[in-house]
């Protein structure tokens, strides 16, 4: 099923012709020729349908913003009254529909204050096409009678770097030629103090390949390279949009340019007489290239998105040529541009004409960049599945090993969020200075009880949910200062991790904490929830090397307690409420935490439930044990990876409709969360399908198995509604272990099996079915087709088992 | 992306190790930041109801 992919970049052809003759244009000198078919200038009525398809396409897709360049040809030709009317017409037709991010691209010979007059009044920001100094642009950049254009765009720059225009100053594009010395290229180009530089290979396919130096197959790398290089030894100084997007992709990000990267294209082209085209590089394959046959005035949006040509360029890892799919540089690559793969006969089916170009630099720019993430940690220590683990997890199943390492690169993303936060909050200068000092305290106090005794600090760190905190503050921080500010009582959570680590280190410390309400929840060890008057208190903690914990809200209440590796046990005063230690789920083998108390627990799709009274707690102890001791004789390839890595159990509220309600959290690694079932079998299989989740989350921390740019909806037997390919993915593993449930339930025999046949023939077909489907995706990663190669290793024998009634 | 090979023994993911390198190192030298905009990009949601195999065992 395929998602229609809105577009959100818009090129208007406002005029067809141009007033240079650059011999390296791909408008009039590639194998396109369709300009000479356009008028020359955009009238006002297509322009006005054009304003009008683009906010009826804003308003159906919901759109929060998009981008319009008005470009041509040259679009300045048009005149700065036709430019200002096309503006216009665009702002009326999209106000309080999206915003509008609206550029011109130009030559910028005829850029005079007449243009950023109206460029000014309308918000039409400009770019600016130049090669670098003036033997490098006049290498192309020339009139039809040979005379340079420098003088023109560089006193067209210099309008757009003063004061006045400053603002409508976007950036430099600058078309590469080898011939030109790269450095000499970038000096040329940031003395002219652009915002944004980006560079573009000229077009090429393989029936027409770019130009080469003998001997030298990644000229084009090699001449960016010595860019980069200077770019980055200067500290990057100006925003260059080719190489933050290979940075960007490297990192899992999107692209910035459709020059690479996987992410589907969202960009339309409107020619000046109202016809819908595709990008314009694709002028550069073949004549007719671009066209879809589409039309303003009779065809929306829409329906030019289902174009296969559209389509051929949104598909991501799977619309790639076989040689591509296999490159380990394909997430950031994307296989170049679209129109770069072209050559005759095969179509688009091949890697780029600058595939070694793209191979090169980004391997080059990746190893400068990667070291960032991990300098201190030794030789480029990363974290690492065996093939084992791989083997093991992609079955279904993992052990104590391959679930353990799952569980140390947990390890080390908890603890870079952590300390993300701290850097983070730190700097910001929203942040008041009463929580600044807080925090300050309790990052001190924190890096302090880790030299003194970092096994306590870790048994805090690893309780699920302060990932789940972390991203959470993480988000708020990294919001725009226009959203607010962090909330400070989410900040006031690393004081409690501090004071909780320092009760478990048992060292002198103090630790304050602001509560909202005297309230105060410590990781791993419990909530305090002290009554008194309404509104914000402040606790303070002192700990010793004794192992006394005092708490003190002001003078008006105290309490002391004692530290022990089991928790805190009060003894002044006694505690017959105020204090609600975390409690523990035990069964043979195996001991978790019921998790009832964390503010952050609740970040589940279902609302936590509140602390579980005594007889609750019975209950849940008792399912628990009843629902282990079945996994144990039962399912026991699931019980070592369990054992390993479930941690935390958090009680969800029943849902209002009697169904049972289960969750799993990609930010609370070992924790799943789960209302209470009437059934403890029931409690069995949710635990394994939602432990299944939480071991796949974490595969795909540190793994891409498919193409994260694929957006296309699939169906999942399970489900009414589509799903994405992660969806899909995690509903699959999960329901291995589900189909495995009753599979064992099936075979074991006695009062159960009747029931679970049909149960076991309805998901095992369902779980085949959906294992076929991701294998034939085609946005699998190597790595994915072997890991769901692993799950339908497991699922294709039970497909031989008998179960009357229910076989074919 | 990490694009495991077939043939590898072990598969090296993106995650760098942080396990022994002091909070505050991590802070200071902002190694965090890398490695975090992985973990915070949104995820499509894995949640599945589970209403589709409640019934009776």
């Amino acid at each position: 099923m395929e998602q229609l992919v809105p577009f959100r970049q818009f090129v208007l052809k406002v005029h067809s012709r141009c007033d240079l003759a650059c011999d390296h244009c791909y408008m009039y000198h590639a194998a396109d020729q369709g300009w000479l078919a356009q008028p020359t200038v955009m009238s006002i009525q297509t322009a006005a349908w054009a304003a009008y398809r683009i906010a009826e396409h804003a308003k159906a897709h919901e759109l929060r913003q998009v981008h319009v360049v008005l470009h041509g040809g040259e679009p300045l030709l048009a005149g700065p009254v036709r430019l200002g009317q096309i503006a216009a017409a665009l702002r009326d037709n999209l106000t309080g529909t999206c915003a509008l991010d609206l550029r011109i691209h130009t030559n910028g010979v005829l850029l005079d204050e007449s243009f950023c007059d109206v460029f000014s009044t309308h918000g039409i920001r400009v770019g600016i096409s130049i090669d670098g100094d003036r033997a490098a642009n006049d290498r192309h950049r020339r009139y039809s009678n040979g005379r340079s254009s420098y003088d023109r765009v560089i006193r067209a720059i210099d309008l757009l770097r003063a004061e006045k225009y400053r603002h409508l100053y976007l950036g430099l594009l600058c078309t590469i030629d080898l011939a030109n010395d790269p450095v000499a290229v970038y000096d040329a180009l940031l003395a002219s103090e652009p915002p944004r530089i980006d560079f573009l290979a000229p077009h090429a396919t393989w029936d027409s390949p770019p130009r080469r130096p003998a001997g030298a197959p990644a000229a084009y790398a090699d001449w960016l390279t010595a860019i980069f290089d200077r770019w980055d030894s200067d500290g990057r100084p100006v925003d260059i949009r080719l190489f933050d997007s290979v940075i960007r992709t490297t990192r899992g990000q999107r692209s910035r340019t459709e020059a690479i990267g996987l992410a589907p294209s969202d960009l339309v082209v409107i020619e000046t007489d109202g016809s819908y085209e595709q990008a314009d590089s694709l002028k550069a394959a073949y004549d007719g290239a671009p066209a879809t046959g589409y039309h303003l005035l009779r065809h929306c949006l829409d329906e030019v998105g289902g174009h296969p040509g559209i389509l051929a360029r949104q598909a991501g890892l799977r619309g790639l040529c076989e040689e591509c799919r296999r490159c380990p540089v394909v997430a950031s690559c994307g296989g170049g541009l679209y129109a770069h793969r072209y050559r005759s006969g095969t179509g688009f089916a091949n890697p780029s004409v600058y595939c070694p170009d793209l191979k090169k630099l980004i391997t080059h720019i990746g190893s400068q960049a990667r070291p960032a993430t991990a300098p201190h940690s030794g030789p480029g220590r990363v974290h690492a599945l065996t093939a084992a683990d791989v083997a093991e997890l992609a079955a279904g199943y993992g052990g104590r090993g391959a679930v353990g390492r799952l569980g140390q690169a947990q390890r080390s993303m908890r603890r870079a969020l952590v300390a993300t936060v701290y850097q983070r909050a730190s700097a910001d200068a929203r942040i008041g200075r009463a929580t600044r000092e807080r925090l300050t305290s309790a990052w001190d106090l924190l890096a302090h009880v880790e030299r003194q005794a970092p096994d306590a600090l870790e048994s805090v760190i690893s309780h699920p949910y302060v990932r789940a905190w972390a991203a959470r503050c993480l988000t708020s921080l990294g919001a725009p200062a226009s959203d607010g500010h962090p909330h400070g009582s989410d900040l006031e959570y690393l004081a409690a991790i501090a004071a909780a680590a320092g009760i478990r280190a048992g060292i002198n410390a103090r630790a304050e904490i602001a509560t909202a309400d005297g309230t105060l929840y410590l990781p791993s060890l419990g909530r305090l929830a002290v009554p008194g008057p309404d509104g914000p208190r402040e606790c303070t903690i002192t700990t010793t090397a004794a192992g006394t914990v005092t708490f003190s809200f002001g003078a008006g209440w105290r309490a002391q307690a004692l530290a022990s590796p089991a928790g805190l046990r009060f003894c002044e005063p006694p505690p017959p409420d105020y204090w609600q230690p975390a409690r523990r789920l035990t069964a043979p083998g195996i001991s978790v935490v019921l998790e009832d108390a964390d503010p952050y627990r609740d970040c589940h799709q279902w609302p936590a439930a509140p602390r579980c009274s005594s007889p609750e707690l019975i209950r849940w102890q008792h399912s628990f044990r009843v629902a282990w001791s079945l996994i144990a004789a039962q399912l026991p390839a699931y019980r070592e990876g369990l054992v390993a890595g479930l941690a935390t159990i958090v009680p969800l509220a029943p849902s209002a409709d009697g169904r049972d309600v289960s969750s799993a959290a990609r930010q609370a690694f070992g924790a799943v969360a789960t209302a209470l079932p009437a059934d403890p079998a029931m409690l069995a299989l949710l635990l394994l399908h939602e432990f299944q989740h939480v071991k796949l989350g974490a595969v795909l921390d540190m793994y891409d198995l498919f193409d994260r740019t694929d957006s296309r909806l699939f169906r999942a037997p399970w489900r009414e509604d589509p799903r994405p390919l992660e969806g899909l993915l995690q509903g699959t593993y999960a329901h291995v272990a589900v189909v495995e449930f009753w599979r064992a339930r099936y075979l074991v025999g006695g009062p159960h099996a009747a029931a679970a046949g049909p149960h076991y023939a309805r998901w095992r077909a369902a779980t085949a079915e959906s294992i076929e489907t991701l294998l034939g995706s085609g946005s699998l990663t190597p790595m994915g087709q072997q890991f769901v190669r692993g799950m339908r290793a497991t699922v294709t024998p039970w497909l031989a088992d008998r179960v009357p009634g229910m076989d074919g | 992306m990490k694009v495991a090979d077939d043939q590898a023994l072990d598969f090296a993911s993106d995650v760098a190790d942080l396990c022994l390198i002091p909070l505050a190192e991590i802070a200071e030298a902002g190694m965090g930041a890398d490695a975090l905009a992985r973990i915070l990009a949104e995820h499509p949601s894995h949640h599945l109801p589970v209403s589709a195999f409640q019934s009776a065992i």
